[in-house]
């Protein structure tokens, strides 16, 4: 099974490869990572680099190399793995949460500031062009292309991702309502109270 | 492989290859830096170079730079309007920008009149165009003025040369329809002439007829004879009459050369033919007569010449310039004072050309302006005066149709020598024989 448009050849980011290949060693080691390599065809001299754009077909194999180290179903291995990236990304981009009190704030900021300037300058075009809107507070909508399947799976792992790094518990619930809507998937987003230290 | 050292392994190759793209990419910046600073400078010149006034302003009409020609045509040190408002060089200026960051992607063109620093008014052509961020927020204006002043000079010069020209269309016919009646008025002057010759002998016999009255003793007829002969003043009318008759004679005589001379002049000819260039320097100065004959002597050194392929009505144009400017020139020497110059003009064969001079004592040619007096549009005179063709057109006829040549000798303050060479058979007809 591929996530990419069967019309157009997906490239994703060296930078996904990376987060990826990091996330191998560290949960199940070197060995682990030169197996999962060896099984999707990669070398191991000839690493992914984040600056350069790779076959998204190859990311996915990489992926299901990985299912195979473990018993997780590959939903929960992506939602971990999204949850772990964006820990990460926020940890090595700091700068880019500082400033904002939760996460549904750096949301609203992500969508209307800095995905406009990613997308602009082809950093992470593999980003899709998704609509984010707070509700009030502590709720939000997001609707996600309902063509890129591999962004909503990772959703879930990536809303976990960004409550943790602000001490919070985000809820994230399909959206039914606008049965119309055949080209989103859309999502409520509820923030839970910060949890105390 | 040593497998716990892939993670290591990977790390050293991904550095050691993003090294390589590092170097790329800065071996590419540098290329790109160099052809940058390229670009910079051939548009730096570029700018510089464009016989144009190029101005940059801000979409709010502040002057951001302007390029040398902008600085020469308005006379403005480079940073002297910098961060001033457009309006300082034309008050609509605020209009016009708004006009042009309205119109996104045209270039507005029009006609305005700039002032420049010492208060002259220039009139220019103004093109311009906005740019624009990616969100279409216009960043600035490249405003392009072109100098219209010698436009508008052409403009006046053309058609003063249209009147020029329709006067002497009008001219040929005038000539033509004097040369009727001159030819009748000295057709019947010399019938008088005739007539009073033909009076004479009756006239001489009135002393006999006298005598002959007094001795047949008709003395009432007698004193009627001497009242008629008194009232009539008839020894005066005999003097008289027949001299007027004659001045009478040369004044048509003048008067009908004068109207050969025209009709010479002005008949179009744009044929190549055997021309009598000592004939055609004679009916010029009949024509040009009234441009000299005030300021100037004519002194006339023509030798022998033989006929000569040319177009005679072209070369009639050059000698008429030549001499009305020898004319100019010496008015402009002599004038407040009594003094009349000299105009030489001398002809000669030369092997197998014929030469011309027109030589003048009048002001002389400056050294600043020799080299331009042969340019197009190139004038001294005050407007109406001289189309600053004259020089232009008459090197063209002698150089370019005739394969001669045309050069002054000037000394300031002493005079002008202009020399016409012609060949013999021209060159065209040489070729053909």
């Amino acid at each position: 099974m591929t996530y990419a448009d069967p019309m157009v050849r997906q490239r994703y980011s060296g930078l996904l490869f990376e987060l990826l290949e990091r996330y191998v060693i560290e949960r199940y080691g070197e060995v682990a990572l030169e197996r999962a390599l060896r099984t999707c065809g990669a070398h191991a001299d000839e690493p992914w680099l984040s600056p350069f754009h790779y076959d998204a077909e190859q990311w996915w194999a990489l992926l299901d190399a990985t299912l195979a180290l473990d018993q997780l179903s590959r939903q929960a291995l992506l939602n971990d793995f999204a949850r772990w990236s964006t820990l990460k990304l926020l940890d090595r981009y700091h700068g880019v949460a500082s400033g904002y009190s939760n996460s549904l704030e750096l949301l609203a900021e992500f969508r209307g500031s800095i995905l406009p300037q990613l997308n602009r300058f082809r950093r992470v075009s593999d980003i899709p062009d998704f609509d984010y809107h707070r509700v009030d507070h502590v709720h939000g909508h997001i609707a996600l292309p309902a063509a890129d399947m591999g962004w909503q799976l990772a959703l879930e792992g990536i809303v976990q991702g960004l409550g943790e790094h602000f001490g919070e518990h985000v809820t994230l619930s399909p959206n039914m309502d606008d049965e119309n809507d055949l080209d989103h998937l859309h999502f409520d987003l509820s923030l839970a109270a910060k949890e105390t230290a | 492989m040593n497998m716990t050292g892939l993670r290591t392994q990977r790390a050293e190759r991904r550095v050691e290859l993003l090294e390589r793209v590092l170097e790329d990419r800065n071996r590419e910046l540098s290329i790109m830096e160099e052809q940058a600073a390229a670009v910079h400078s051939y548009l730096l010149d570029l700018n510089n170079l464009v016989p144009c006034a190029v101005i940059t302003a801000s979409p709010d009409g502040v002057i951001v730079r302007m390029n040398r020609s902008a600085r020469e045509l308005l006379g403005y040190s480079e940073f002297e309007l910098a961060g001033e408002s457009a309006t300082r060089i034309w008050p609509g200026a605020l209009e016009y920008i708004q006009t042009c960051v309205t119109q996104s992607g045209s270039i507005a063109r029009s006609e305005v009149e700039w002032l420049s620093k010492d208060g002259t008014i220039v009139p220019v052509m103004l093109s311009a165009a906005a740019r624009y961020s990616d969100d279409g927020v216009p960043l600035s204006l490249v405003i392009v003025g072109l100098d219209l002043r010698d436009r508008r000079r052409l403009e006046v010069e053309l058609r003063h040369a249209q009147k020029l020209e329709a006067l002497g269309q009008l001219s040929a016919g005038v000539a033509h329809e004097i040369n009727t009646p001159m030819q009748f008025i000295g057709d019947n002057l010399y019938f008088l002439r005739d007539c009073v010759a033909n009076l004479n002998p009756l006239l001489e016999l009135m002393p006999e007829i006298r005598r002959a009255l007094a001795e047949s003793g008709a003395e009432q007829m007698l004193g009627k004879l001497d009242d008629a002969e008194r009232q009539a003043d008839l020894g005066f009318t005999r003097e008289r009459v027949p001299k007027a008759i004659d001045r009478a004679l040369d004044g048509v005589t003048r008067v009908s050369g004068i109207v050969d001379a025209m009709k010479v002049f002005s008949r179009t000819q744009n044929q190549f033919g055997s021309v009598d260039l000592n004939k055609s320097l004679r009916d010029t100065l009949v024509v040009a007569r009234n441009e000299y004959k005030y300021v100037a002597d004519v002194e006339l050194d023509l030798g022998e010449l033989p006929m000569v392929q040319c177009n005679g009505g072209d070369l009639n144009q050059v000698f008429l310039n030549l001499i009305v400017n020898a004319a100019h020139a010496i008015e402009a020497k002599i004038r407040g004072t009594e003094a009349r110059g000299k105009i030489v003009i001398r002809s000669y064969r030369d092997h197998d050309s014929v030469t011309v001079e027109i030589e003048d004592d009048g002001c002389g040619i400056p050294l600043d302006i020799r080299r331009r007096v042969f340019d197009p549009f190139f004038t001294t005179k005050e407007v109406g005066k001289g189309t600053g063709q004259g020089l232009s057109i008459s090197r063209s006829i002698v150089v370019d149709r005739h394969g001669g040549q045309l050069f002054f000798e000037t000394e300031v303050g002493q005079g002008t020598k202009f020399v016409v060479r012609i060949p013999i058979i021209h060159a065209a007809n040489e070729a053909a024989a």
